[in-house]
């Protein structure tokens, strides 16, 4: 489909190093952090300014190319996957942070500036960037905005959303748009807000005017290790009913604790039924009163022992005990499928239930590392691809639990995203005119659909491909 | 013609209003439409939205009018749609902190709700009392907790919304987190009635805090008050909010006679002692009033009242310039010769300084009396002034309007009289992504039913 009189456009345009059209070197691009699906495209290619993005869209414009951005990949639900999507536009290459304003906390990247770099171009003036996904060392901004992603520290601070105040994207037909702004309240539509989140089927986000916050002065990171999943769950709602917001509050249930455990040696107790983290920040003063009730609240649940972290090396390596925590369930079993569903937070001991149930029945190992305080659940199903009979059990149990979610009145993803992975599930929570008015939203970006297709909305005649999972990618 | 026979069929008998003191308290600058409706259930709310668009005709969805102040001459008016009696409270799920309303309720009565769980829905715009949920949403209202606590962008998790065919859509849910499909909230959050009536909303909810405590700290210039403010968000300080008062303003609200800075703080006595010391370092020891519990409380509702259709009037009594606007009612209902105005501009925060303090000179040169708002750390301003002679407030406005291009920020005029507004448009024609949002207009309102006219660029 894309003939070589493109790639040869492409090439003018980007230079011959960024066009990737050769075979073993596409392999690497087909497929994100969801494993489960593979496509490799024709043709990438790596533009290094908003300008290049331009030239290329509008060349695939003309030529009635479909394409699908690509920022790290380490996405978790196939959003970057190519289906019927011949060119991959990937912007590693535009990596530039733009500007930074201390005064107003603003800062403007381009969309392939890694989450991290932002916060370590700041923290020496005080202040960060909030959302922290588990993959910030290597997701990139335009991903996060795509995905409109968490991580455990949302609970206090917010998600991608509520810290992006401007795009500038480029629309599937080349032109290139400026949205929102530097300052707030910009008159008209929240596009901003509506091309979050958007899994870049709008364009091609290619830079962000992204909300900095200062840093709290201080931290009180306790740890909580609890006999049982359920003692653990009642602590996050008496911590929730007390008034208190944590910075973060984050569950590990003892197959999780004990693969963190072999691979990290953090001294988690293997036998511990749950653990939490929970942060506080803040102003130092009534801090540690807080951190006190926070205390009393576990002891009332029967934690075996809560630790608050002594200093920041340890409170540093308890959260990358935590953020590396799906790196280390490769232990555990060859392959596994991460879950991600919303409850909730009352009903976060009824899913855990329900997950247990889910597992008993299918007889899979599954464990649980998630944002409680959220009541944003990741449920890690073990299995092995070579057992076709496991692969069919995953995706039967994963679907079960995503219905479960739903029916205790949550939904089928908090972070992930929809991708390619569960269209099949958006039924479950839209109305046909619900799906409709979004169908007709992205229409008004992409009246031809041709910027990431086959993504988000269940088309009338699509089907999705019976997934069947090849090799296991590093999270 | 008699449009109001087919909304009888669909509503109760008092659900269709039509005597001159109902329609007219949903006029829009003599606008006055034919009827109000007032349907008890999205499915009614659904009926009448069908049956105007069958009849073909332009309908405003409304509250309780509290927000028709703002925005542009409808190019037709023939129906408002008032959510006011739908206005259940769905679900409190005090553990899980969110709440699910009808778009009806208004702010305070939503609040009264939560209070007895210790926690409130963050949202203070001006008149909690008479703006709805609903409202509130559709113009994005706002006020001095933005900084801490966010706007209904933030807090907004949910949203059903019937549109101008009658079709009832939804966007999010009822959990704090939530990435499937579109963010449709965010689309109908300011979008000013022009796409669809909200009809239920569900929001993140905040803990109250323990106690509050308000600081005013005079100083001898508007510039200087909102330097101040910057220092302060930059210090070791979390306060709720961070506002500065030019002197008009500060005299208008009974605050003394001078430009002020006030700082909000929430928390524990510990955490309010710390900033209460802090701000005392800062700014000065003697200079610093702390003003707790109900006077503080009070002080704050002024605060928040300030830029609501409410203040002009008092402005007009504590300032003899501003004696035309007579005393009473809201601005939009009164008649030709007012000369007001009021403008909101956005702007980044340390821009805010000399913007200001280069309005009010103008203000002063012209003997225009100008009182000034700001929410500093989110670099909002409201502007209120006002003259007997029009064309001074039309060049002051467009001057505002240069002023806030020219340090790259926006000025839309929230208040303005009537015969106003064929000379000034309440937004502004160059903002970005304008042909999307033609776009989006265009499909989910296909036949320009709802409030046409009202928003930016003519939709």
């Amino acid at each position: 489909m894309v003939d070589g009189r493109i790639v040869t456009a492409l090439r003018a345009i980007a230079g011959d190093d960024a066009v990737i059209a050769r075979p073993t070197e596409l392999k690497v691009y087909e497929c994100d952090g969801y494993t489960l699906e593979k496509s490799v495209p024709e043709v990438v290619v790596l533009p290094a300014s908003a300008e290049e993005v331009v030239q290329i869209v509008r060349v695939l414009h003309r030529e009635n190319i479909a394409f699908v951005p690509r920022g790290a990949g380490t996405g978790l639900s196939g959003g970057c996957l190519p289906v019927d999507a011949p060119v991959m536009i990937g912007t590693s290459r535009m990596n530039r942070i733009i500007d930074i304003d201390l005064v107003n906390r603003r800062a403007t990247v381009e969309a392939g500036v890694v989450n991290l770099w932002v916060t370590n171009a700041v923290q020496q003036r005080g202040l960060a960037y909030a959302p922290d996904p588990s993959s910030q060392q290597a997701c990139t901004i335009g991903g996060n905005v795509a995905e409109n992603s968490g991580g455990p520290h949302t609970l206090k601070y917010g998600v991608t959303t509520n810290h992006v105040l401007g795009v500038e994207l480029v629309l599937p037909d080349g032109e290139l748009v400026h949205l929102g702004g530097a300052v707030e309240d910009v008159p008209g539509y929240d596009l901003t807000g509506v091309v979050v989140g958007a899994e870049g089927t709008f364009g091609v986000v290619t830079a962000a005017t992204l909300r900095l916050i200062r840093q709290p002065e201080t931290w009180r990171t306790l740890l909580g290790i609890f006999e049982s999943v359920d003692d653990a769950t009642a602590t996050i709602s008496g911590i929730i009913a007390a008034g208190i917001i944590p910075a973060a509050l984050e569950m590990m249930d003892q197959l999780i604790v004990q693969a963190v455990e072999a691979a990290f040696h953090f001294g988690f107790p293997t036998d511990a039924g749950a653990v939490l983290i929970i942060e506080l920040d803040g102003l130092a003063a009534g801090l540690d009163r807080q951190a006190q009730r926070v205390l009393e609240i576990c002891q009332a649940q029967r934690a075996r022992t809560v630790r608050v972290a002594k200093d920041e090396t340890e409170r540093a390596a308890l959260w990358k005990s935590r953020k590396r925590a799906f790196g280390a369930i490769g232990r555990l079993a060859p392959n596994y499928c991460t879950q991600d569903g919303v409850v909730p937070r009352t009903q976060v001991p009824e899913i855990l239930r329900r997950i247990t149930e889910v597992g008993r029945r299918y007889q899979l190992r599954i464990g649980n590392v998630f944002h409680a305080g959220d009541g944003n659940i990741h449920p890690i199903l073990l299995y092995d691809e070579r057992d076709a009979d496991q692969v069919r059990r995953v995706l039967a149990a994963s679907a079960e639990i995503l219905e479960a979610c739903v029916a205790l009145g949550g939904t089928i993803t908090g972070e992930h995203g929809i991708g390619v992975e569960k269209i099949a599930q958006m039924p479950l929570i839209f109305s046909p005119a619900d799906l409709l008015v979004m169908s007709q939203l992205r229409q008004v970006f992409d009246p031809a659909g041709r910027c990431n297709p086959g993504k988000i909305l269940p088309t009338p005649g699509a089907c999705v491909e019976t997934k069947r999972p090849q090799r296991q990618a590093a999270v | 013609m008699n449009i109001t026979a087919p909304f009888s069929e669909v509503l109760p008998a008092d659900g269709v209003a039509t005597s001159d003191e109902a329609v007219g308290a949903f006029a829009v600058d003599g606008m006055i439409p034919q009827c109000v409706l007032f349907p008890e259930t999205v499915d009614d709310l659904s009926r009448c939205l069908r049956v105007a668009d069958q009849a073909s005709l332009a309908v405003m969805p409304v509250g309780n009018g509290t927000q028709l102040g703002c925005g542009n001459l409808p190019q037709r008016y023939d129906v408002a749609l008032s959510t006011r009696r739908l206005a259940r409270l769905l679900a409190h799920e005090a553990a899980d902190m969110t709440v699910t309303v009808e778009a009806g309720a208004t702010l305070a009565e939503v609040n009264r709700a939560l209070e007895p769980a210790r926690q409130h829905l963050p949202l203070d715009p001006p008149q909690p009392e008479q703006t709805t949920v609903g409202a509130a949403i559709a113009t994005d209202a706002s006020g001095p907790l933005r900084l801490s606590q966010g706007k209904v962008r933030d807090l907004l998790i949910g949203v059903k919304v019937v549109l101008a065919d009658g079709t009832l859509v939804k966007g999010g849910g009822r959990v704090v987190k939530n990435v499937a499909g579109y963010d449709l909230m965010k689309l109908f959050t300011g979008s000013f009635g022009t796409l669809g009536t909200v009809v239920e909303a569900t929001f993140k909810l905040r803990p109250r805090p323990e106690s509050e405590v308000l600081f005013a700290v005079p100083t001898r210039e508007t510039g200087i008050a909102a330097s101040l403010a910057l220092e302060v968000l930059g210090a070791s300080l979390a306060p709720s909010y961070v506002e500065a008062l030019n002197q008009t303003a500060a005299a208008a609200l009974d605050l003394g006679d001078e430009p002020l800075l006030i700082v909000g703080c929430g928390g524990s006595e510990e955490e309010i002692n710390i900033q209460s010391q802090r701000l005392q370092d800062l700014a000065g020891k003697q200079r610093v009033r702390t003003y707790a519990e109900t006077e503080g409380a009070q002080i704050y509702c002024r605060l928040r009242d300030f830029p609501g259709a409410g203040f002009l009037p008092r402005l007009s009594r504590e300032a003899c310039p501003l004696d035309t606007l007579g005393a009473g009612s809201e601005p939009r209902r009164r008649g030709q010769g007012d000369g007001f105005l009021g403008c909101k501009l956005s702007l980044l925060p340390s821009k805010l300084a000399s913007v200001l303090s280069d309005i009010e000179a103008e203000a002063g040169a012209k003997k225009m009396n100008c009182a000034i708002l700001s929410h500093v750390g989110s670099g909002i301003a409201y502007v209120r002034c006002g003259a007997a002679d029009d064309d001074a407030v039309v060049q002051f406005a467009q001057r505002l309007r240069a002023a806030a291009r020219q340090a790259d920020g926006w000025a839309i005029f929230d208040v303005l009289p009537a015969h106003l507004r064929a000379r000034l448009d309440t937004w502004d024609a160059e903002v970005p992504g304008i042909s999307l949002m033609r776009g989006v207009k265009k499909v989910l309102d296909p036949k320009g039913r709802l409030s046409p006219g009202r928003f930016v660029g003519g939709i």
